[in-house]
């Protein structure tokens, strides 16, 4: 397993969304889906600036796409998850069930008893 | 969150339904050319939406969205640049300071606009007329935003320009001081030496101060333009 490509709670999230968002997955989409399902309302700025450091990583891949009119005749810039970025997905996913696995052992009758429902 | 948008009209936006123009330019300024397009777009999209249901609510979400991004590139794209504007107001304050500290009595025993003249508008003038009109324009767009990337002809017309610019001012400085030198022995007399031989020779030192203070940041720039020419010249460097 390698160990290179760890990534972030906030990175995850915008890769799964890239992810769900399949073919549509640009800046304003991604940021109106993260809103949508996680509550998360992260600024223009933050959201090109973890997009930029995914694509860095390469977990990310990016590509110019057309220009509308109601953006002023600009481009859209398309992403995608790359291979790495799936593997650092898995990887992150069952290292993070592995470790609920375990707590949710030991620790679901001290949630049930201070009333945590989740 | 999505709303039904009516349709656009056809051709360039309306000023009317633009988004905030200075905010625009803050963030074309800072922004890295690649993320330009996609980010302003993005922006602009989000934008029409919100200003069909309120427009002055969108421009302020407008405008905390640039500084927001704004904040997140400064470093990336300016941060060399605010490190050289730090650096030249850093110089400016502690010598106002020293001079402050110099004079607690008198604040503006430092101040002369009569050497101010001698020296800041002669030595602009030299400079263009050394260089040329479009070499002052360069050099003043390179204060604003000394990027890698012009011509090196570009970059040894600026240094030039800066070099001109710093030498006329400290020469200035030595010429009006020597003016001023010699009204003093002219008008100096055993009469008046006590009253008048001191402040004014002060004033007489103020444009030799001047003077000495524009080479000092003209030296500065020019060895700025010379390092961002070298950068230029060796793109590898950049990315390191």
């Amino acid at each position: 397993m390698t160990q290179d490509k760890f990534i972030g709670e906030l990175e995850q999230m915008l890769l799964l969304c890239v992810l769900q968002l399949k073919d549509d997955a640009y800046g304003s989409q991604i940021r109106s889906f993260l809103a949508d399902k996680a509550q998360r309302d992260l600024s223009i700025g933050a959201l090109y600036t973890t997009l930029e450091r995914l694509e860095q990583k390469g977990l990310l891949s990016g590509r110019l796409g057309e220009a509308t009119a109601e953006r002023g005749g600009r481009a859209k810039k398309y992403y995608s998850v790359t291979g790495e970025g799936r593997q650092a997905l898995f990887r992150s996913k069952a290292a993070l069930e592995q470790l609920w696995q375990g707590l949710a052992l030991q620790l679901a009758p001290q949630f049930d008893q201070g009333g945590c429902t989740r | 969150m999505r709303w039904p948008q009516p349709p656009l009209p056809p051709g360039p936006l309306p000023p009317d339904m633009q988004p905030p123009i200075i905010s625009q330019l803050l963030l074309e300024w800072v922004l890295p050319d690649a993320l330009q397009e996609p980010v302003l777009g993005d922006l602009q999209e989000e934008f029409i939406q919100r200003q069909h249901r309120n427009r002055q609510r969108a421009c302020w979400w407008y405008r905390r969205q640039a500084l927001s991004t704004c904040w997140h590139f400064l470093h990336q794209t300016k941060g060399d640049w605010l490190m050289f504007i730090f650096s030249m107001l850093f110089f400016i304050g502690i010598s106002v300071w020293a001079m402050l500290v110099s004079a607690p009595d008198d604040p503006l025993a430092f101040y002369d606009l009569i050497s101010l003249v001698l020296i800041f508008p002669p030595a602009v003038l030299f400079a263009v007329g050394a260089t040329s009109r479009q070499t002052l324009q360069r050099a003043i767009a390179f204060l604003f935003d000394p990027r890698p990337g012009a011509q090196p002809q570009d970059y040894l017309q600026i240094r030039h320009f800066f070099r001109v610019m710093g030498n006329s001012g400290l020469l200035l400085g030595l010429f009006s001081t020597l003016i001023g030198a010699i009204a003093i022995a002219q008008q100096t007399n055993a009469g008046n030496f006590s009253e008048t031989f001191g402040p004014a020779t002060a004033v007489c030192l103020l444009t030799l101060l001047y003077g000495a203070a524009l080479k000092t940041l003209c030296y500065v720039v020019a060895e700025k333009v010379r390092f961002v020419a070298d950068l230029s010249a060796q793109p590898h460097q950049m990315q390191s």
